[in-house]
C-alpha cells in the first residue's frame, strides 16, 4: 500500500497553495478516492477545517458549502423546501452510509458520467463559487466544460438561484442502488392553464449530460391542453454506450419513454 | 502517521499509514467487530458510525477522520448489558450468522435517534447498503419496529451512545 501525506489547513489560502504548489489532491470526505490505487508519497489536503459543511438559504437563494454531504443536503432541504429536485435525486444515490461521505463539492469536481447531481444542477443553473487559480463564480454548465475551470481550483460552494419549480427526477439503474445508467430532470413552472416555463436536463449519454433545448423551446408558453409528449422525445437523437444487459438502443428507448413519461406527469397532471 | 480518535467515547492515539482505511486501522488496533466483508462499498458489514450517522468504514480514509467520534457495535451494548436494539435483534430471530449484525444494529441506533417512529419505507432507506445473505430481511425489519417500540417504553436518553 501507498503512503500519503496529510494535511489539514484551517484557512483556504493555505489549502490553495498546497494544491497549486504541492499538486495536493482535496479531499473532503468523499469515497472515490479510497478505491483508487494511490501512487507512494500522495498528498492530501483534509478540508475538514475549513467550515466547508453548511446549508444557508437566503431569500429563497440555497448556499450549499462543498464538503457538504448528500443526506445532510437532503435533510436540511426537506425542513426548508420541501419537493425540491435535490431531495429527490441526492436521496436516491448510492446508499445510505455512502451518502453520508459522498460530497456536493468532490461529486461536481468529478463529475462522473454516472452522476445524480450533475442533472439537477444543471437544470437549476446553478452556480458554483471557485478559489484558486481561477477565483469566481460560474455558471455549472461552463464549470463541467472548462479544463481551465477545473484546474487548481477549490470548490468552496454551490449556490443555488432563487426559484420555485415543480420537479421530477428519473434514474435508470439495474438495481435501487447501483451506478444510474442515466438520470432525467424536468423542472417545471405552470400557470392554471400554459407551461411558464421548463427545463430538461439529461446524463449519462455520450456527451455527458445536456439540456434538451429544442424540447424545452417547443412546450414554453404551450396550452397544457394542446401539450403532446407522445414521440416528442426522439427528436433528441440521444446516444448512448451499452451496459451491462442493455443494448445502446433499448437504453435510448428506455430514456425516451420516460422522458415522456415525466413530461406528461409533470405538465399534464 | 498517529492521531487521536474518541472511540466509543473514549481518547485513543491510533498509529497508521495514511493511505489506510478507518476499516483496517479499527481492526489493526483489535476493534475486530467491525466486520470486513466487500471493501467496496457494497455490502456494508464494515460500518461504523462517524459521529453518529453511519459509514462504510472500508471507503473512509483513517487520516480524513482523525478528532472524530466513532461507534462500533461495542460502544453501544454488549453480551452483559446488551443495548435493546441488540436485544430486539435477538427476539425478533433477525441474528443467523451474525456478520451483518452490527452494521445493520448500528444503523438502527441512528435511525431511531432522529426517527423513533419510522415508517417501513424509512426503515428500508435507512438500512439500504446492508446486505444481509441469511434472514431475507423480512425478520430485521421486524427487529427494528421491535426496537422501535422497546424505545417508547424506556427513557428517551438511553438511546445515546454509552
Amino acid at each position: 500500500m501507498g503512503n500519503i501525506c496529510w494535511h489539514y489547513p484551517e484557512q483556504i489560502k493555505k489549502a490553495l497553495g498546497l494544491i497549486e504548489n504541492h499538486r495536493a489532491v482535496p479531499h473532503g470526505g468523499g469515497t472515490h478516492l479510497t478505491g483508487k490505487r494511490l501512487m507512494n508519497e500522495s498528498s492530501f489536503v483534509s478540508l475538514d477545517r475549513l467550515s466547508l459543511h453548511y446549508v444557508t438559504t437566503d431569500q429563497g437563494s440555497i448556499s450549499i458549502g462543498a464538503a457538504t454531504d448528500y443526506n445532510s443536503i437532503a435533510q436540511q432541504l426537506k425542513t426548508t423546501i420541501p419537493g425540491h429536485i435535490l431531495i429527490k435525486s441526492l436521496g436516491q444515490a448510492a446508499t445510505t452510509p455512502l451518502r453520508n461521505r459522498i460530497t456536493i463539492g468532490g461529486s461536481l469536481a468529478l463529475a462522473p458520467n454516472w452522476s445524480d447531481l450533475t442533472g439537477p444542477l444543471v437544470a437549476l443553473e446553478a452556480l458554483v463559487k471557485l478559489q484558486g487559480t481561477s477565483s469566481g463564480t460560474y455558471p455549472v454548465m461552463e464549470y463541467l466544460t472548462s479544463k481551465t475551470l477545473q484546474s487548481k481550483t477549490l470548490i468552496t460552494e454551490i449556490e443555488l438561484p432563487k426559484s420555485h419549480w415543480e420537479s421530477w427526477y428519473y434514474r435508470e439503474g439495474i438495481t435501487k442502488n447501483d451506478h444510474p445508467v442515466f438520470t432525467l430532470t424536468i423542472l417545471a413552472k405552470r400557470t392554471a392553464h400554459s407551461v411558464e416555463d421548463v427545463r430538461i436536463a439529461i446524463t449519462g449519454h455520450t456527451h455527458r449530460f445536456m439540456r434538451a433545448t429544442e424540447i424545452e423551446n417547443q412546450l414554453k408558453g404551450k396550452a397544457l391542453n394542446q401539450i403532446q409528449t407522445a414521440g416528442i422525445a426522439s427528436k433528441l437523437a440521444l446516444k448512448f454506450a451499452p451496459a451491462k444487459g442493455m443494448s445502446s438502443g433499448y437504453i435510448r428507448h428506455l430514456a425516451e419513454t420516460y422522458l415522456e413519461r415525466g413530461l406528461t406527469e409533470l405538465l399534464k397532471s | 502517521m498517529e492521531e487521536t480518535f474518541y472511540i466509543n467515547n473514549k481518547k485513543k492515539q491510533l498509529v497508521f499509514n495514511g493511505a489506510e482505511t478507518l476499516l483496517n486501522t479499527l481492526r489493526n488496533h483489535g476493534y475486530n467487530e467491525v466486520k470486513r466483508g466487500c471493501e467496496e462499498g457494497e455490502c456494508g458489514a464494515c460500518i461504523v458510525l462517524l459521529n453518529g450517522k453511519p459509514v462504510n468504514s472500508c471507503r473512509v480514509f483513517s487520516a480524513a477522520v482523525a478528532g472524530h467520534e466513532i461507534t462500533t457495535v461495542k460502544g453501544i451494548g454488549d453480551i452483559h448489558q446488551p443495548h435493546f436494539i441488540q436485544q430486539a435483534f435477538v427476539e425478533s430471530g433477525a441474528v443467523q450468522c451474525g456478520f451483518c449484525t452490527p452494521a445493520l444494529v448500528l444503523a438502527t441506533h441512528s435511525l431511531l435517534k432522529t426517527n423513533p417512529a419510522p415508517t417501513d419505507e424509512e426503515i428500508n432507506q435507512a438500512l439500504d447498503g446492508i446486505l444481509c445473505r441469511c434472514t431475507g430481511y423480512v425478520k430485521i425489519i421486524d427487529a427494528v419496529k421491535l426496537a422501535s417500540q422497546k424505545m417508547k417504553q424506556i427513557a428517551p436518553e438511553t438511546i445515546e451512545d454509552t
